[in-house]
């Protein structure tokens, strides 16, 4: 009897082997975890996109929940949650900053007066170096921030209305019961 | 270096020689128009053409300009050694994604910085996680990862053993 179980055991790690790999066609490659989750906002210090000679620093971020969102005018996935943005702003669920990157200053004045601007303000990181100091690797990313500036959340992709109500409006509704 | 293609045209002309000096030059016309490459040769192509795409795997680019050689190699293999976000299946080096050019120059300032080769590595882990590199840390979330070769060993040695006796 001990005999056949051992001799069982091959197709028992072959079957669980079968289940991880099973488990791998569902995750998404893309949903990284980032490494500043509870860490507070990298430092930056960027100019404002419609005043370049104001500055938009990472201590504004402080004293109230925020989204910091990153997008580009480029960006064909933006589009999509630019909508959802702009019903937040009036549903004024959550102070949202955007972070323009690697962008034309002419693009992203006229997609945004089109479409509607949902940003408090926006810093305008023409170069791209704040998104890696933010380890950012594409478009759209949003951090959920609590009111210490520190990052609590991070979404990759677009944001949809379903998103938000099932993932972000959840973190910022917790983080803003919080001290 | 081995290339497919050559060593196709190689493999036929070994054979046209032969077919040729068999029939001591008699029948040349009749093997000039048609001859076909023993299966020896088309195996060996085919299974060397399956490794032809290495020998295109080259840097995307290259246009840094170091002060030495040094430098310059230090950057090729830090480059070939992390991953890009963007396409995950390259390096950093192979990537064209605008983001592993701009990665690229990050890596080629801290060069000329004079930064270590695990400056530079941290430098990445802190803004993109340990998933840049190819080499996971030994911590808890990753024993198992490290530790199953070792664990399967054992197992397949006890069941060696149990069924031996």
């Amino acid at each position: 009897m001990k005999i056949k179980l051992i001799l069982f055991t091959p197709i028992i790690l072959f079957l669980i082997l079968c289940f991880f790999l099973w488990r791998g066609l569902s995750l998404n490659p893309r949903e990284l975890p980032s490494p500043f989750i509870n860490k507070p906002v990298p430092r930056f210090s960027l100019p404002e996109l419609y005043h370049s000679d104001q500055k938009f620093n990472s201590a504004e971020l402080q004293g109230h929940v925020s989204l910091l969102n990153v997008f580009a005018s480029w960006c064909i996935s933006c589009r999509v949650e630019h909508p959802v943005l702009m019903d937040l702003k009036s549903q004024k669920s959550v102070m949202i900053y955007g972070l323009d990157y690697k962008d034309s200053r002419d693009a992203v004045l006229k997609w945004l007066q089109k479409s509607g601007n949902p940003y408090q303000k926006i810093g305008f990181d023409e170069r791209g170096n704040t998104a890696i100091n933010l380890g950012v690797y594409g478009t759209p990313e949003t951090f959920v921030i609590d009111k210490q500036g520190i990052i609590r959340y991070k979404y990759i992709g677009p944001i949809t209305e379903d998103v938000w109500q099932s993932e972000l409006q959840p973190e910022v509704q917790k983080l803003a019961r919080e001290d | 270096m081995i290339n497919p293609p050559l060593c196709l045209f190689s493999g036929l002309l070994r054979h046209a020689r032969r077919r040729v000096s068999r029939y001591d030059g008699r029948t040349e016309r009749r093997h000039k128009s048609y001859f076909t490459p023993d299966i020896k040769t088309i195996f060996l192509t085919l299974l060397l053409s399956l490794f032809s795409p290495m020998l295109f795997a080259a840097p995307a680019q290259n246009i840094y300009n170091f002060n030495t050689v040094e430098q310059q190699t230090r950057f090729d293999e830090l480059t070939q050694n992390l991953r890009c976000l963007v396409c995950q299946n390259q390096t950093l080096a192979e990537s064209n994604a605008p983001l592993a050019q701009d990665l690229r120059g990050q890596i080629f300032q801290m060069i000329l910085n004079q930064k270590s080769n695990q400056d530079i590595k941290n430098y990445l882990i802190q803004r993109y996680g340990n998933f840049v590199t190819y080499t996971p840390p030994f911590n808890p979330s990753t024993y198992l990862l490290w530790g199953l070769p070792g664990l399967l060993l054992l197992i397949g040695i006890f069941i060696i053993k149990r069924l031996s006796t």
